[in-house]
């Protein structure tokens, strides 16, 4: 197509193009008459163009967005466009991946206001968002960046209208608008319990829908586009997050956002419903003129505003009484939530929903300004802390809401709400803790600063200073700091002593944070000596209590529990679960945790089959009452490892193991100390599968951060030191073997209930045993034993297992010895364990094989079908491939010497190719084929 | 890191192939030039090109001067269409370099855009050429090209900018469309 060409071509072609259909092809005609080359070429190129509709049809950028319909984002594939905000675009979409039909509203994020952070943060609220359950909030079902690094949210789609609109158009009188504002306050409450603050209500995220029916928008998507380090109300561009006409003071000061800021966005909506006008009308609508009202100027009361209104849809008789209905205590709430400093207005919107339901009822309203509460809100929020913004604002909600529980007059229960935010508090620090780099000390640095601020402000304030040594203890136990916690604890109970009439809720709370820290430093009885005297408190107050008194009787049951008391802790646990189950507002992962609780009892008391029917149910309410991925999922999936391992079932408990521990990943990171129990048990689990190196290095990560945390002679670190031991003594390293346990046993004798000492003890005659120093293990055992008898009574399996070795101990000591203790040994696991539980076969074993030695031909036989045992379990395998070896063993002197050599060849192969790492069990299976070898030489 | 800053280092990422940074770089542009158009559409500001739509600061880095100094606002555009073209050709060349090379010259960190709707390969070099000779016989006609295809603007916008009606934005558009698609047929 050369340039000549094209100037023939170009003009005919604007003629053309600019005739219908009929005219054109006259005019082609035409052309055809004339120059007849001209005319096709004419033909082919309008042809061309018409038939190539998808050439360039699409700008470069557009195709890089790929937001057409039909197009897939993530799961979701688009159906039409919604609307376009300042966010970006919001599409109605439904999910595509077969799962199930659900219609969401999918808001596309435009690229500018996304940030390389954005995906940690999705996925880490994601779940705190989506545990917004309630029927006037359009919840967040799913974030998430597609494959094109298009950030999304999807959203309940809600078909409605925004409640100005709707009021405009229904008008309604000021008893249904109140009501309908009370529905709000309702969802923003419950969000606010679950500690997230919208940030930016506004009527257009209020829809009714056509059933009535109030629906709250965009919960938590401020929080989600929340950049670190900036302050939050702005994004790179300059755009804010929020919409000016809805904002309040603080945030246009950008100062941190909390519960009251969404207090004074629901003023200003109020105020729109009843006024029909917003609370602030400057001269010109620009941005500066509107920061400057909402900074600075006295809104007129709504009932005033009304009279003077004009367009707003009403008649005048409707409009002079609507305003003399809002006239008075209606103009006084409104204004007192449109306060412009935080602490002068509600303290909470549940306090605003009250005022309001109090004026339904004709009563008094309560609208005065509650100045003793906010003395510690003001302080912390008056200074900046050098932290992440998540802490600031997480902090200054503990001020707010601690401000709250002093409200001596509030009719309303305020312990669910504060417990909520404590909890939520903790878990975001429990999150903190193990974040790397500088949080977690700067962290530490800020409780610190607070206690010191708590110190001197509150000076004279001694029940909220105790109240917040209280806060922050939860912290730092969230954080693992146990003995920093239990410090601040002894100075809570220092100022309660002093104070004359302490709240029973108080009390109580401090009364279980000190049995549970207690606990956690291994100190059972004296956590049990500080919590008993609050016993009878608990009990009185239960009813107006109900989760304090159940965290009271949880903890102090744990402690009894642990340290053998299973009778008083069943019923403290039984207490516990009664009262959270039939609550008013079920508290279902308390109902969990209780369950949990009893099923560990079972476990603690020997019964493995009930303490595995009890964690799998509790596991299953779980997964059908709250979410899967709940940070109690990790400890009932650990719980049930171990009673799998237990139990012998190795394969099953490692995948219970693995899950629990790619959760305690997810939840809290590689540094937290549940990740680091969750490693450790699962190297323990590797241990019993022969993978030894894996295993070493694990407990040995984790030897490293328990001492950190705990000091190097707490019981948690013998753990780890007996574990080390066994994995030495299975890699054939007794010496160092010998010396871990030596050291665990060391720590036990001193720190631990008798059952660890005895476990100790046990492992490290097990050692000896297998080095031949069957003198120096004989009398561990016997210690062993008297202990588990004591603890256990003397039917116990563990007492069966412990005869066992002491048997075989003896045995080898002097052939014949032991025979009474072994039988004994197979009466009590068999009767304790079951036939086919590995510690009973292999107490058969042992008893066989010294019965073998002694020449009785029906324990060969017995041998011989243990050796047929089932290959597929790790335990049970073991114990077959022993057998076996001993069995040929035995017969390598008999006339089937040859047989029984070729046998112990083969199995050594096979022993070798599945425990690769060697270990123990090869180890032995190598001494018989050498003892064989022996044997015929000597003949 | 300061926007500037940032949007540089895009950019040379973007010529050299790096696809998220092309990306990002065309869609912040595409972002501010639709801005821009649409408020010259609603008629807020007057011809001359408002000094504060263009104080952003990254936006004069990209295009390569400060102080911008523009006859107009479309020619304005222009310069911003036609940035963007560049930096599209240069990736694709960068892209189709690497691929020839084979795997011994492969970047790490380039991806595999294997679901991303466009390909930026050959064609876009071949349009690219063809462009630059529909440009030799009728400037106009590649400037609305480079306006709408490189840039994202709708017909709407570009007639408000280049002051001509619509339909006649329309139909240069076709007859592009027309020239390029038969130049192409014959290459």
């Amino acid at each position: 197509m050369d340039g000549a060409r094209w100037q023939r071509l170009s003009p005919a072609l604007d003629a053309l193009l600019e005739l219908d259909a009929g005219a054109r092809a006259a005019a082609l005609d035409a052309h055809r008459r004339e120059d007849p080359a001209l005319a096709d070429e004419l033909q082919a190129l309008l042809a061309l163009e018409a038939a190539s509709d998808e050439f360039l049809a699409e700008p470069i950028v557009a195709q890089l967005g790929s937001l057409l319909p039909g197009h897939h984002v993530g799961p979701y594939a688009l159906e039409r466009l919604l609307g376009e905000g300042g966010m970006g675009q919001v599409w109605l979409a439904n999910r595509a991946d077969g799962l199930y039909e659900r219609r969401v509203a999918l808001k596309l994020l435009r690229p500018g206001l996304a940030d390389p952070g954005l995906r940690l943060r999705f996925t880490r609220e994601r779940q705190i968002l989506a545990r917004l359950e309630h029927p006037h909030i359009a919840r967040l079902l799913d974030a998430g960046i597609s494959a094109d690094q298009q950030p999304y949210l999807a959203l309940d789609y809600i078909d409605g209208e925004p409640i100005t609109d709707w009021c405009r158009r229904q008008r309604p009188g000021v008893q249904a608008r109140v009501h309908l504002l009370l529905q709000v306050c309702d969802a923003v409450s419950h969000a606010h319990t679950n500690l997230i603050v919208h940030r930016d209500l506004k009527p257009s995220n209020i829809l009714v829908t056509t059933l009535d029916d109030v629906r709250l928008l965009d919960f938590g998507i401020a929080k989600l586009l929340d950049t670190q380090g900036h302050a939050p109300e702005q994004t790179r561009t300059g755009v804010r997050a929020f919409t000016l006409h809805y904002a309040a003071p603080e945030q246009i000061r950008g100062e941190p956002v909390t519960t009251l800021t969404d207090v004074y966005a629901l003023g200003v909506v109020l105020y729109e419903l009843l006024a029909g006008c917003k609370p602030y009308q400057p001269l010109r609508a620009s941005d500066a003129q509107w920061e400057q009202a909402i900074l600075d100027a006295d809104p007129v009361r709504p009932s005033l505003a009304l009279r003077r209104g004009r367009d707003d849809g009403l008649d005048e008789l409707q409009r002079r009484r609507m305003a003399r209905a809002i006239a008075g205590d209606l103009d006084t709430i409104v204004l007192r939530a449109l306060a412009k400093t935080p602490a002068h207005r509600y303290p909470s919107v549940e306090a605003l929903a009250l005022d309001l339901r109090r004026w339904r009822e004709g009563k008094p309203i309560l609208a005065r300004p509650q100045h003793l509460g906010y003395r510690v809100a003001k302080y912390l929020r008056r200074h900046r802390w050098a932290v992440t913004s998540a802490a600031a604002v997480s902090l200054t909600l503990v001020a707010s809401m601690v401000g709250v529980t002093w409200q001596a007059n509030q009719a309303m229960d305020e312990s669910a709400r504060a417990q909520a935010m404590q909890d939520f508090v903790v878990s975001l620090f429990e999150q903190a803790g193990a974040s790397a780099g500088g949080a977690p000390l700067d962290v530490r640095q800020l409780l610190d600063a607070g206690v010191q601020r708590g110190d001197a402000e509150l000076a004279y304030q001694p029940a909220a200073r105790a109240e917040l040594y209280g806060v922050i203890a939860r912290l730092r136990l969230g954080l693992g700091d146990y003995e920093p916690a239990l410090g601040l604890l002894e100075r809570q109970s220092a100022i309660l002593r002093t104070l004359p009439d302490p709240p029973a809720s108080l009390r109580l709370q401090a009364a279980s944070d000190r049995g549970r820290t207690l606990r956690l430093l291994g100190r059972q009885r004296d956590a049990i000596a500080s919590m008993q005297p609050l016993q009878t408190l608990a009990m009185q107050r239960e009813q107006v209590l109900p989760r304090q008194a159940a965290e009271f009787y949880t903890q102090l049951g744990r402690s009894r529990r642990d340290i053998g008391e299973h009778a008083p802790a069943g019923l403290l646990f039984q207490r516990a679960l009664a009262l959270r189950r039939d609550a008013p507002v079920p508290d279902e992962a308390g109902t969990i945790e209780s369950l949990a609780d009893l099923a560990s009892l079972h476990s603690a008391a020997g019964d493995l089959p009930r303490a595995l029917a009890g964690t799998d149910a509790a596991i299953a309410r779980l997964h059908a009452r709250l979410d899967a991925r709940h940070p109690l999922a990790i400890d009932l999936l650990r719980t049930r490892c171990a009673l799998l391992r237990a139990n012998g079932r190795t394969l099953q408990a490692e995948a219970s193991c693995r899950e629990a521990l790619s959760l305690a990943l997810a939840l809290h990171g590689a540094r937290h100390p549940a990740t680091l129990d969750a490693r450790r048990q699962l190297a323990a689990l590797h241990v019993d599968q022969g993978r030894f190196a894996e295993a070493e290095s694990e407990f040995r990560d984790a030897l490293r951060w328990t001492v950190a945390r705990l000091g190097p002679r707490h019981a948690d670190v013998a753990r780890i030191h007996n574990s080390l031991g066994i994995v030495a003594w299975e890699r054939g390293d007794s010496a160092a073997a010998a010396s871990e346990l030596a050291r665990a046993v060391d720590i036990w004798r001193q720190t631990s209930p008798s059952s660890m000492l005895a476990d100790g003890l046990f492992n490290h005659a097990m050692v000896l045993h297998a080095e031949g120093r069957d003198a120096e293990a004989q009398p561990l055992l016997e210690e062993s034993l008297a202990l588990r008898r004591a603890r256990f009574g003397p039917r116990h399996g563990l007492v069966g297992d412990t005869l066992r070795m002491l048997g075989e101990v003896e045995h080898a000591r002097h052939a014949g010895n032991g025979s009474a203790h072994l039988d004994q040994a197979v009466r009590l696991t068999l009767q304790a364990y079951g036939h086919d539980h590995p510690s009973t076969l292999r107490a058969e074993l042992s008893r066989d094989r010294a019965r073998a030695d002694a020449g009785d031909a029906s324990a060969l036989a017995a041998l011989d079908r243990l050796s047929r045992l089932p290959p597929d379990d790790g335990e049970l395998r073991k114990i077959a491939w022993l057998a076996r070896a001993h069995a040929a063993a035995t017969r390598c002197t008999g006339p089937a010497s040859a047989n029984a050599r070729t046998d112990l060849a083969t199995l050594g192969a096979e022993v070798h190719r599945a425990l690769p790492e060697g270990g123990a069990i090869s180890r032995d299976v190598d001494a018989a084929r050498r003892r064989c070898g022996r044997l015929l030489a000597r003949r | 890191m300061s926007e500037g800053a940032e949007i540089t280092q895009w950019l040379d990422a973007a010529r050299g192939g790096d696809r998220d940074a092309l990306d990002r770089v065309l869609a912040t542009l595409y972002q501010e030039l639709h801005q821009m158009a649409r408020r010259q559409l609603a008629g807020q500001h007057g011809h001359t090109l408002d000094a504060t739509a263009l104080v952003h600061e990254a936006y004069l880095k990209l295009i390569g001067r400060h102080e911008a100094q523009f006859d107009d606002r479309a020619h304005f555009f222009a310069y911003a269409a036609s940035a963007m073209r560049s930096v599209v050709v240069d990736y694709a060349r960068q892209r189709l370099a690497q691929k020839r090379g084979g795997d011994l010259h492969r970047v790490t960190g380039l991806p595999d855009n294997i679901e991303s709707g466009l390909k930026l390969d050959e064609d876009t070099l071949a349009l690219d050429a063809a462009l630059t000779r529909l440009a030799a016989v009728d400037t106009k006609l590649a400037q609305v090209v480079e306006l709408r295809y490189f840039a994202g603007l709708s017909e709407l916008e570009i007639a408000a900018l280049l002051e001509r009606s619509e339909r006649s934005i329309r139909r240069d558009w076709q007859k592009a469309r027309m020239y390029l698609l038969a130049s192409l047929r014959e290459d």
